[in-house]
């Protein structure tokens, strides 16, 4: 068994327990995510796990790559203080605005700085967006192969895993060679809770920050220059009852009500 | 100033925030059936994961964050559930050992450090907890050790220890040399030893078989059993139940006006009543304020003490202070949030019932709070930290 070098793109997004403070900026069509705590996306974590479980078992080393303003390093040190080896930043406001293709470009770019690398692995979704296209893009910019909606790796060989994935009514079992880009789904494991030593190690240890230049990308490939698509608008959807009142005597506002219902398809036809 | 917690700190309290939601919060319905197996399982594992190391230096394994890492982690366990504490038997296992040295260090601190074992004090008995000078038990000088006789009543967590700390009787009442504070001497009692036994175990208002009754007949300790000198068991006692009890009891009561303001906010957010959320009224406004006033102002004085003994000050006003206060505020807040759920407070299925029953319980825990203001009197009076050891009982001052 030879050890493996893995990374994970990691995804801050909104802690889900303040989403009622979340609101929908008109002007920007962006959240408003001031005041609001940030945290790993939650399946980027069951990547996390996976990739600390095949250390465990193999050896290697196991760093995680993000992409935000500088404040991200606070996600980051949850990622240490779950036992990651490295913590790598990509922050420079040229990646600001980025949709999910500009966004695999930089982090394609920052994993490139990396050095060698078998496995880059990835949440499936991730919680706020949900796109599910950051992972097969990061691939296709590295050129190597990917699957997504993966619930089990195992190692076939040194140089290839078995992974097995969800698909409608099933499941399928595929051979992929290293390096290779994986999206894992909840059901791959139960991640792990931060230690008390997650204390120390969060704190001691330094997240790497990278700039556009450290990664020497074509700025019109990242941020928003680099952004085939953008939120053109959003809308708020009104949760609106319909309602209609009907006055008269009791037994002829049930006839009319019946009818009513009737009319509408909610109750079936006399 | 600075008026923050470290990093360190700051992410200490994350990691138990995140033990919490995954590990107590969705066994709440468990614990309100009172599972006896259940809070011994539960011993266990919080033991086995570690939050008790905040207090252990590096160099012996632990985090060495420090006492305010231990708060704000047990903050977050009993804001959680109000009582489901297991730091603290870590805590004075640790304490226990290192006050003990030797063989008793010797054999316990590899578990400590793993997290196989846990440890309870035991002083109080029928009479009280702290008039010490009326302690009844006591052990007898015999070839290689002692035998130790007597009863302890009150004691947290003892079914679930490995060890005990407990102050007994050694000196001779016709000897001038060995009467007053000079004849209390504290030992080290493996639970497993032939003679000792759990009595009764004590329902409290928080718990069923909350607090237990130790026996000891003709309990034999070896020599290295005893911690420190022969006739000097206050001290070690006195600062166990200062370092390890009240810092850990910080936390427990933080963790109960926590929970308490946690619940009573959300709940006001989500009621509606006359056609608007009862947070919209400022009746219920003024006692959210109350209670972010109480939490706020609880988690000054006790993060003060904490950060410092973790500076290794001497702080009895400090810490009396920051236990009262805590203890008053925990019982206001959980009140609080009793009134704001209005009818929905006092049942068992929401948690205001649970907070409001587990404040009073911290009341005698480390000292009552007209002990604490003894202390406090004490402190600012002029009487600040008398050196127990040389001082007649009468004139100072120990929490049981």
């Amino acid at each position: 068994m030879r050890p493996l070098n893995m990374i994970i793109c990691v995804k801050p997004v909104p802690d889900s327990r303040y989403w009622d403070r979340l609101s929908l900026d008109p002007r920007t069509k962006t959240l408003r995510r001031e005041g609001i705590p940030v945290i790993i996306s939650p399946l980027d974590k069951n990547a996390i796990e996976e990739a600390l479980r095949i250390k465990e078992a193999r050896g290697g080393k196991v760093s995680v790559i993000s992409m935000g303003p500088q404040n991200t390093t606070e996600v980051l040190a949850m990622a240490y203080a779950l036992g990651v080896d490295e913590a790598v930043l990509l922050s420079d406001r040229a990646f600001a605005g980025a949709d999910t293709l500009a966004t695999a470009f930089a982090l394609a770019c920052g994993i490139s700085k990396l050095g060698e690398f078998d496995l880059v692995l990835f949440g499936n979704e991730s919680l706020d967006g949900s796109t599910g296209q950051v992972g097969p893009q990061v691939a296709e910019f590295l050129d190597m192969p990917s699957m997504t909606r993966v619930e089990k790796i195992d190692f076939a060989d040194d140089d290839t895993v078995r992974v097995k994935s969800r698909m409608e009514g099933g499941y399928m079992v595929t051979e992929v060679k290293l390096p290779a880009a994986l999206a894992v789904t909840k059901d791959i494991n139960l991640p792990r809770l931060m230690p008390v030593f997650g204390a120390l190690w969060a704190t001691e240890k330094q997240t790497k920050v990278l700039s556009s230049v450290d990664c020497a990308v074509d700025k019109e490939k990242i941020g928003l220059a680099g952004s085939p698509t953008w939120v053109p608008d959003v809308a708020n959807i009104e949760m609106k009852r319909k309602s209609e009142i009907i006055k008269g005597e009791p037994a002829q506002v049930a006839r009319q009500l019946v009818e009513k219902l009737r009319v509408a398809g909610v109750l079936p036809e006399a | 100033m600075p008026f923050q917690l470290s990093p360190a700190e700051e992410m200490a309290r994350k990691i138990a925030q995140e033990y919490t939601e995954r590990e107590i919060i969705p066994r709440r319905k468990e614990l309100m059936i009172d599972d006896r197996a259940m809070w011994k399982e539960e011993a266990v594992r919080q033991n086995k994961f570690g939050f008790h190391l905040h207090i252990v230096p590096r160099q012996e394994g632990g985090t060495g964050i420090g006492y305010v890492a231990s708060i704000v982690s047990i903050e977050e366990l009993c804001a959680g559930w109000p009582d489901l504490n297991f730091v603290t038997y870590g805590e004075m296992a640790y304490y226990f050992a290192k006050a003990t040295g030797g063989e008793v260090e010797k054999k316990y601190m590899p578990g400590i450090i793993k997290g196989d074992v846990k440890a309870t004090v035991a002083t109080t008995e029928p009479s009280g907890g702290s008039d010490m000078l009326g302690l009844r038990s006591t052990a007898r000088k015999v070839d290689g050790g002692w035998v130790i006789n007597g009863r302890k009543c009150f004691i947290s967590e003892a079914d679930c220890t490995d060890f005990i700390m407990t102050l007994v009787k050694t000196g001779d009442p016709n000897d001038p040399a060995t009467r007053g504070t000079r004849s209390l001497s504290a030992f080290i009692i493996d639970t497993g030893t032939p003679g000792y036994r759990i009595g009764r175990m004590e329902t409290t208002m928080g718990r069923r078989e909350d607090l237990a009754e130790l026996i000891f007949d003709n309990v034999f300790v070896p020599d290295s059993h005893l911690v420190g000198q022969v006739g000097r068991g206050i001290p070690p006692v006195f600062a166990a139940v200062a370092d390890t009890g009240r810092m850990t009891i910080f936390g427990m009561l933080n963790g109960i006006t926590l929970g308490s303001y946690r619940c009573a906010v959300k709940y006001a957010k989500e009621r509606k009543l006359y056609g608007r959320s009862i947070s919209e009224h400022q009746a219920i406004q003024h006692r959210i304020a109350d209670m972010a006033i109480d939490l706020e102002a609880s988690r000054l004085l006790t993060y003060r003490a904490g950060w410092q003994r973790t500076k290794g000050m001497k702080v009895d006003g400090e810490l009396a202070i920051a236990k009262y206060f805590a203890t008053q505020a925990a019982i206001r807040s959980s009140l609080n949030a009793i009134n704001i759920h209005g009818a929905y407070g006092v049942m068992e299925d929401y948690m205001p019932h649970h907070f409001y029953k587990h404040a009073p319980l911290r009341i005698g825990a480390g000292g009552t709070d007209e002990l604490m203001k003894n202390m406090i009197a004490a402190s600012a009076l002029g009487d600040a930290n008398p050196d127990l050891s040389n001082k007649p009982m009468e004139e100072s001052y120990f929490g049981g």
